[in-house]
């Protein structure tokens, strides 16, 4: 199938979810329904492709047979679907869970709070330093919420308007994402399907 | 049997994640060989999981059109695609010409206009949604305005705009999201525990 | 109806149309708007310009086609400078959307820089599911993860792949992805490895302490980013070319948030005006 059988594909069914903002449309939502169905499609495909090539491939070509274990297990896992034998796939998902609750764990201490609360111990020797401590400080104090003392409560406000700048700096560059992203579907219909400008 | 459903997933969990963290305080070669092994278990089982969403999708979308619903048609197409999808995929994986025209041209352009879309919602909550009712909105909002500002072309009609956003974003930005960042380590940590130890039952499912 | 109340009640749909046509105008006609770069991005430049010819990386392409617009550029320009310091690049998948960005940009590389041989001194790796589970197994038995790689050979025919031992081995890996702590939890755990990343603007304002504490020598997001990125690699694309619509969105949107909260105030003063006579 050639590109630009393909190009003119891809605009169809872009200006059709583009549609839904004039008003929703049957356009709108059979690509809607075909999007949900390719996601998963390729989703499924690539779970496949996993499995036959860190699993089933090693298993037979190089006599790996341990892994028949995770095999099986990953097998149950599809009881998930009856809700008779919801319970073969418990162990698997306990296991799934488990050891990435264990990674993470380790991981969140190391590199989220202890290297961080050590960059915040800086030198008070600049103006910005002090206020980079002192706004760190205040911010992290809003989220102890079991002792709440009266003399805090400045101090707290104060965290607060930290975290407000935070998540303006957030929505500021959530709408420069935005923008870029809408800006990327323009290049496709102007300079790839209707080939104006460059 | 009834150790088997509701005893032995706890104890499945508990044990894979206590291999995963002794290793890091245990210097034992072939503790850390199995906690490896593991891990690979643990990359089989995602990849499997890749593949659950199908079940619950095509019971819905067959059942529409089993009932011969007003939506039917688009059902046709949801499993219509997906069918096509797993067909190819599967004969040719991911690396075949003919998938990654389906890829190029269906999945690309859709996953990438669904967010694009939310360029229009932007809009539309920036003129109705966006109201300054009190002191720590003002400040939000100045904050995104100067945020927005830092792109290159305010540069030119307004020099000082870029460095008034640089500093915002290395003192009070980085200040503020540093104590977001260690509430959610603090948070992750407890919950990752109570997962651990078994407090936490919510992801092993219903069912008898 | 008063002004105020059609301020107020205006069809969302003509707000659609004028940010159309405001992002449409500047990509049929530049306005060629100038493009300061920001030290972060020049710091960032110089952490990938002071990479040795024969180092090791790893390039992770770990993003979906939702978010391509702002990351492809960024895997472009990246990769044109990874491809100019003469790196042996390893390249990494932990995202089920991204692999043909990474066959894209392995195989730009390929035909660019005569001096890549695949297998030789780049190796692009397949999807590996489990993200931060697949990373820490890269971290603790890389070479024991992966049997074939992105094309479906074998790894172990790689010339490459039998130089490497392990994580450790790599200097730097540069990350291009939507989050960070999913990928940045495991790989600070390679001793001395360096962490650079690309990233989506919504997404790098949690991104900010990490780089700030020194974390990750390089960090850049958005589209923005990329665009600046571009100029310093001296490969303008797609990024540079959006900036003047993204200048007009964002100088739009400004305009939107001021006008609807001008409307906002002077309703509900009106609405306090007609209570107090009511009142009286």
């Amino acid at each position: 199938m050639s590109a630009t059988t393909g190009t003119w594909l891809a605009a169809f069914l872009t200006l059709g979810l583009f549609s839904w903002m004039w008003k929703e449309n049957p356009w709108f939502r059979l690509v809607e329904h075909i999007y949900v169905g390719c996601a998963l499609g390729h989703l499924a495909v690539t779970g496949y492709q996993n499995v036959v090539d860190i699993a089933i491939k090693p298993l037979t070509q190089t006599g790996k047979y341990i892994l028949i274990i995770p095999l099986i297990m990953g097998l149950l896992l599809f009881s998930r679907w009856s809700r008779k034998y919801m319970w073969a796939s418990r162990s698997s998902m306990g296991f799934l869970v488990g050891t990435l609750a264990a990674v993470a764990m380790n991981g969140a201490i190391k590199a989220q709070l202890t290297q961080q609360v050590a960059a915040t111990m800086m030198p008070l020797n600049s103006i910005n330093n002090i206020i980079f401590v002192v706004l760190t400080a205040s911010a992290t104090l809003y989220f102890v919420f079991t002792l709440q003392q009266k003399w805090a409560l400045p101090i707290i406000d104060l965290g607060k308007y930290a975290m407000m700048i935070a998540f303006g700096a957030t929505f500021g560059n959530t709408v420069m994402s935005r923008i870029s992203l809408f800006t990327g579907r323009l290049q496709f219909l102007l300079f790839t399907w209707l080939k104006i400008g460059s | 049997m009834q150790f088997i459903k509701s005893k032995l997933p706890l104890v499945v969990t508990f044990v894979a994640a206590f291999i995963i963290i002794a290793q890091f305080y245990f210097d034992i070669p072939a503790w850390k060989t199995l906690a490896a092994e593991l891990l690979r278990w643990n990359v089989i089982l995602a990849a499997f999981a890749l593949t659950l969403g199908i079940g619950g999708i095509v019971k819905l979308h067959w059942g529409r059109i089993a009932r011969k619903s007003p939506t039917a048609i688009y059902s046709a197409f949801t499993l219509g695609t997906l069918a096509l999808f797993l067909v190819i995929g599967i004969a040719q994986t991911t690396r075949g010409t003919t998938y990654g025209w389906l890829y190029d041209y269906i999945y690309n352009p859709v996953a990438a206009t669904s967010y694009a879309t939310t360029f229009f919602f932007i809009t539309s909550a920036a003129y109705r949604a966006f109201r300054i009712k009190n002191s720590y909105a003002a400040v939000l909002m100045i904050s995104a305005i100067l945020m927005m500002l830092q792109v290159g072309a305010f540069a030119a009609f307004m020099p000082f705009a870029p460095k008034i956003s640089a500093w915002l974003w290395n003192i009070p930005t980085s200040a503020g999201m540093r104590a977001v960042v260690i509430g959610g380590a603090l948070s992750m940590v407890g919950n990752s525990f109570r997962v651990i130890v078994g407090l936490e039952r919510g992801h092993l499912g219903g069912g008898e | 109806m008063t002004m105020i109340q059609k301020l107020n009640s205006i069809d969302v749909r003509i707000l659609y149309l004028i940010m159309v046509v405001a992002a449409i105008y500047p990509l049929l006609n530049p306005i060629g708007l100038p493009l300061p770069i920001t030290d972060r991005v020049r710091d960032s430049y110089a952490a990938i310009d002071a990479l040795q010819p024969g180092d090791l990386v790893f390039y992770g392409i770990d993003y979906s086609p939702t978010q391509e617009a702002e990351m492809w550029p960024q895997t472009l320009a990246i990769g044109h400078h990874l491809a100019r310091k003469g790196v042996k690049i390893v390249m990494l998948n932990m995202i089920e959307g991204a692999y043909r960005y990474e066959e894209r940009i392995r195989d730009i590389i390929l035909d660019e820089y005569p001096e890549y041989q695949y297998g030789v001194n780049i190796i692009a790796l397949p999807f590996t599911a489990g993200r931060e589970a697949a990373f820490m197994s890269v971290v603790q038995d890389f070479k024991g993860l992966y049997t074939y790689d992105l094309a479906g050979a074998p790894v172990g025919d790689l010339p490459l792949w039998n130089e490497i031992n392990g994580a450790g081995d790599f200097t730097m890996y540069v990350e291009l992805a939507d989050a960070a702590d999913w990928w940045l939890r495991p790989m600070s755990q390679v001793p001395g490895l360096q962490l650079w990343t690309g990233t989506v603007a919504s997404g790098a304002s949690t991104m900010a302490p990490l780089y700030q504490s020194g974390q990750m020598v390089g960090f850049i997001y958005g589209m923005a980013g990329a665009a600046e990125y571009e100029v310093l690699v001296k490969k303008p694309g797609s990024a540079a070319a959006a900036m003047d619509t993204q200048s007009m969105g964002h100088a739009l949107i400004i305009l939107f948030v001021i006008l609807g909260n001008i409307g906002y105030q002077a309703q509900k003063s009106a609405e306090a005006k007609a209570k107090a006579a009511a009142k009286k």
